[in-house]
């Protein structure tokens, strides 16, 4: 079992207190979050998702509970909250938006020279960050405003990236995107935790992605939270999810409606080659 | 923080106000002012605080707004009201080194700090109640005449309402890349000045390039919703009617201004009315 | 009746930049629900845009409604009949007010008082929003203030109706929304050119253009163009899973129609195959 290295706990959000606008946009959360594991969260808009993950990254005080990461309380008097936000690294929906430099290389470099980074470490991690997202070398001196779309999404995300964040959390990472673009990302990521042994925090409205990437998944609603398991085990419980308003993955789906139909020997399934070896293995064809 | 802005925000409603002409709102709002610096009695203060709170009960629009309405121009409030109780004659009550405090210049501090909390809430009530929308057409068309002298009052206007219209969108945007940017490192509250100001190029240029991107595509979207400028025959989805309301409003907002006059004359208090 | 006629278009933005569109031609038929499917930057938007003469031909020519598009065309009166949507809702709702926004197009027109409101009044009902008329435009969700874009164009009467990715800022309850209205015009007749790359939206209509590169690379009815997978997967586009599946168990020997859509065709297809009603290659 891998180490702990963020930890919430009785996490609360409430907005506007004492006024008639109150709101509880998150309510008594706690979870773990572990080493290099690639964790999923889904939920709809407005069930506290995108004010959770700004609580893990000390943007948001919580209004009551305490986050961890690595043991220490991150709201511990002396605590250094512009190196937790290195650490725990949050790219934001559509965070091309935040791009501002004359170069793609300097906008990259903005988070490491923020960290305090000497010139050579931070070109280091330019660097770094630009392979990781797939950035060719000829666009350093580009400006990042003529760029393409997607591009300008992975100069962001290496933005974040260059930190070299121990946990690295994406908000709809491929929202807008066609397809080649989402997978592209999504392998990108992928590489990151692979290699940096990082722990990824996928929040996506995809539950094809979510299913495809993610090896446990938080389920969150009205700032509840409602499930917290292995991916297989969350999306087994299709119908609860759709109760909830949330979808599961087509193929998922298919298998659970087959199911209803009295295969009831047929295993929940996250994707369609994962579909071909139950189906091979029930008719008992074997591969030719 | 951003969100406390409150002067200039619309909060719909069906009260008396809310439907009266926004034309009449507008002239009576004007009218409003001049009777509320025409008043130098206590008395007829008295009778102004009165009928302001009475409007704005009308709007039934809870009353915190008001307040938090006022609260960003509380430093002005607080240093004319200063100034004007250093510098006026009268009676010395106390003195200190070259300053001289007296009963008329509290009085006068008083009535100063008073005119501003008035002439801010009635501001506040023809905000609050009229629709920006509302509010700049009834502008557009109160100056209509001006065009006559080449003034382009409709282009204005769309940019007013434009304006209004954008600012919520611009707020929450620069919200969302302030919080991206401390995500990435930035400092925005320590420093000194120069380097606090050098630190809000990353939210700033930000800010533009995407206002710009949405000028652009809102432009090309009011195109294809066959904009045009201000063409004749072009109509208004809201027609401006005057009706009982706006006559009692007038009547209401006449009475007020004899009654100001009125109340000026009575002296109440020796040295306090002029 | 071809409501939309584009022959041998091509254009490019500058002199300076290859052609986005090469040599594109298409029809689009009254009462038709068409996709225009295509990775960014396939040129799919750039056709759009030539629907209603924001862009207009460098070769070729565009006819919408009987009317040519071109820089001597009367442009107010081709976009009185060809309604755009855009994307991002934000950057395309002008007032501060629903219904005051969805006046906009007809206080332009010149249409008079008592017309303007019934027409708001009707747009807002299409469009499911006439509880929302009097609220603040800025409060709606993303799924909402793309109805109320729509319904500004509705309010129009338009012929027909192009949306240009209405759905690629939404979240799934908005985009469910979104295509639930189109579903609704198209039934009551009015002609629907949709811009995606969603293929589940593509799924939806009548017929799909399938671009790349500014060109047309395939055309058909969905059963038709998900059949070839490949080679949409070629050009970055995707399949639903369902069809995904279908061609893996192709490639695995089982004779399963390729022309699967729907989760019910695939869920009969499975169910036959369970049941050994489905022959298998190479056993």
């Amino acid at each position: 079992m891998s180490e702990v290295i963020l930890k919430a706990e009785g996490l609360v959000e409430v907005y506007g207190a004492g006024t008639p606008f109150e709101k509880t946009a998150v309510n008594n959360v706690s979870f773990e979050l572990y080493e290099n594991e690639f964790v999923g969260v889904i939920g709809h808009t407005g069930s506290g998702k995108s004010t959770l993950i700004q609580m893990l990254n000390g943007l948001i005080k919580p209004t009551e509970g305490t986050i961890y990461f690595r043991g220490e309380d991150v709201w511990a008097k002396k605590y250094d909250r512009r190196m937790l936000r290195s650490n725990v690294g949050l790219v934001f929906q559509y965070p091309e938006y935040q791009l501002f430099e004359e170069t793609v290389e300097k906008d990259i470099a903005f988070g490491p020279r923020n960290m305090g980074l000497n010139e050579e470490e931070v070109a280091l991690r330019v660097e770094q960050a630009m392979h990781f997202t797939g950035l060719s070398d000829k666009l350093r001196e580009s400006s990042p405003f003529e760029l393409s779309g997607g591009q300008k999404r992975r100069v962001a995300i290496a933005g974040i990236l260059a930190m070299r964040p121990r946990v690295l959390i994406l908000d709809e990472p491929t929202a807008g995107l066609d397809p080649k673009g989402c997978s592209e990302i999504l392998a990108n990521v992928r590489e990151y935790q692979r290699e940096e042994r990082a722990t990824v925090v996928l929040v996506s409205h995809s539950m094809e992605d979510v299913a495809a990437n993610a090896s446990r998944v938080l389920v969150l609603e009205k700032g509840n939270l409602k499930m917290l398991a292995s991916t297989q085990e969350v999306f087994a419980r299709g119908e609860e999810l759709m109760k909830m308003g949330l979808n599961i993955p087509q193929i998922t789906r298919i298998f659970l409606q087959l199911r209803a139909r009295g295969h009831e020997n047929l295993p929940s399934v996250l994707s369609p080659e994962e579909a071909i070896r139950c189906l091979d293995a029930v008719t008992g064809g074997g591969r030719k | 923080m951003i969100r406390d802005v409150t002067l200039g925000q619309y909060f719909p409603g069906s009260s008396f106000l809310h439907r009266m002409d926004p034309r009449s709102k507008i002239l009576l709002m004007v009218f409003y002012v001049v009777t509320l610096f025409l008043g130098d009695t206590a008395l007829s203060y008295g009778l102004l605080l009165v009928t302001t709170a009475a409007v704005i009960l009308l709007t039934r629009i809870s009353l915190k707004f008001y307040l938090r309405g006022l609260k960003p121009l509380l430093f002005i409030m607080v240093f004319t009201g200063i100034l004007n109780m250093l510098y006026s004659d009268g009676e010395p009550l106390f003195e200190f080194w070259i300053f001289s405090v007296s009963w008329n210049g509290i009085f006068s501090a008083l009535f100063m700090i008073l005119r501003i909390v008035l002439m801010v809430l009635i501001m506040s009530v023809l905000t609050y109640t009229t629709s920006p929308l509302l509010l700049t057409g009834g502008l557009e068309r109160l100056l209509h005449p001006l065009t006559y002298l080449r003034v382009p009052v409709h282009d204005f206007a769309m940019m007013m309402t434009i304006a209004l219209r954008f600012i919520p969108t611009l707020l929450e945007e620069t919200e969302k890349i302030m919080n991206a940017q401390k995500a990435r490192g930035a400092d925005f509250e320590s420093g000194s000045l120069v380097r606090r100001a050098k630190a809000l190029i990353p939210i700033l240029i930000p800010l533009f390039v995407s206002a710009f991107r949405r000028a652009e595509e809102l432009a090309v979207a009011m195109e294809c919703r066959c904009y045009e400028g201000d063409r004749k025959n072009r109509t208004r989805f809201v027609e401006y009617r005057f009706t009982w309301r706006d006559l009692v409003g007038a009547l209401f907002c006449a009475a007020l201004l004899v009654g100001v006059i009125l109340l000026n004359r009575v002296i109440v208090w020796n040295g306090v009315g002029v | 009746m071809s409501v939309i006629e584009v022959k041998n278009l091509s254009f490019r933005y500058s002199e300076e930049t290859d052609f986005v569109l090469k040599n594109v031609s298409l029809s689009v038929e009254q009462g038709e629900f068409v996709a225009v499917l295509g990775h960014n930057g396939s040129g799919k938007s750039t056709l759009a845009k030539h629907f209603n003469g924001i862009c207009l031909p460098d070769e070729g020519t565009v006819q919408v409604c009987g009317m040519s598009v071109d820089a001597d065309s009367d442009l107010a009166a081709v976009r009185r009949r060809v309604g755009m949507v855009f994307q991002n809702p934000d950057n395309q709702i002008i007032a501060s007010v629903v219904e005051e926004d969805v006046a906009f197009a007809l206080e332009n027109l010149g249409v008079d008082h008592d017309e303007m409101h019934r027409r708001v009044r009707e747009a807002l009902e299409a469009v499911d929003m006439s509880y929302y008329a009097k609220h603040a435009t800025y409060k709606l969700s993303g799924g909402q203030k793309q109805r109320i874009a729509i319904a500004g164009i509705l309010a129009m009467r338009p012929d027909v109706l192009v949306l240009d990715e209405p759905t690629a800022m939404l979240d799934p309850k908005g985009r469910a929304e979104v295509m639930q209205v189109l579903h609704k015009f198209h039934e009551a007749g009015m002609t629907i050119v949709l811009i995606t790359h969603f293929m589940d939206e593509a799924a939806q209509a009548d017929r799909i253009v399938v671009m790349n590169e500014g060109e047309v690379l395939l055309e058909g009815t969905p059963h038709y163009v998900f059949q070839n997978a490949g080679l949409l997967w070629s050009v970055g586009l995707n399949v639903p899973q369902s069809t995904e599946l279908m061609f893996l168990l192709r490639e695995e020997g089982y004779k399963v129609p390729l022309a699967i859509l729907t989760e019910e065709e695939c869920i009969s297809v499975l169910d036959d195959l369970l049941a050994g009603r489905i022959e298998r290659e190479g056993l």
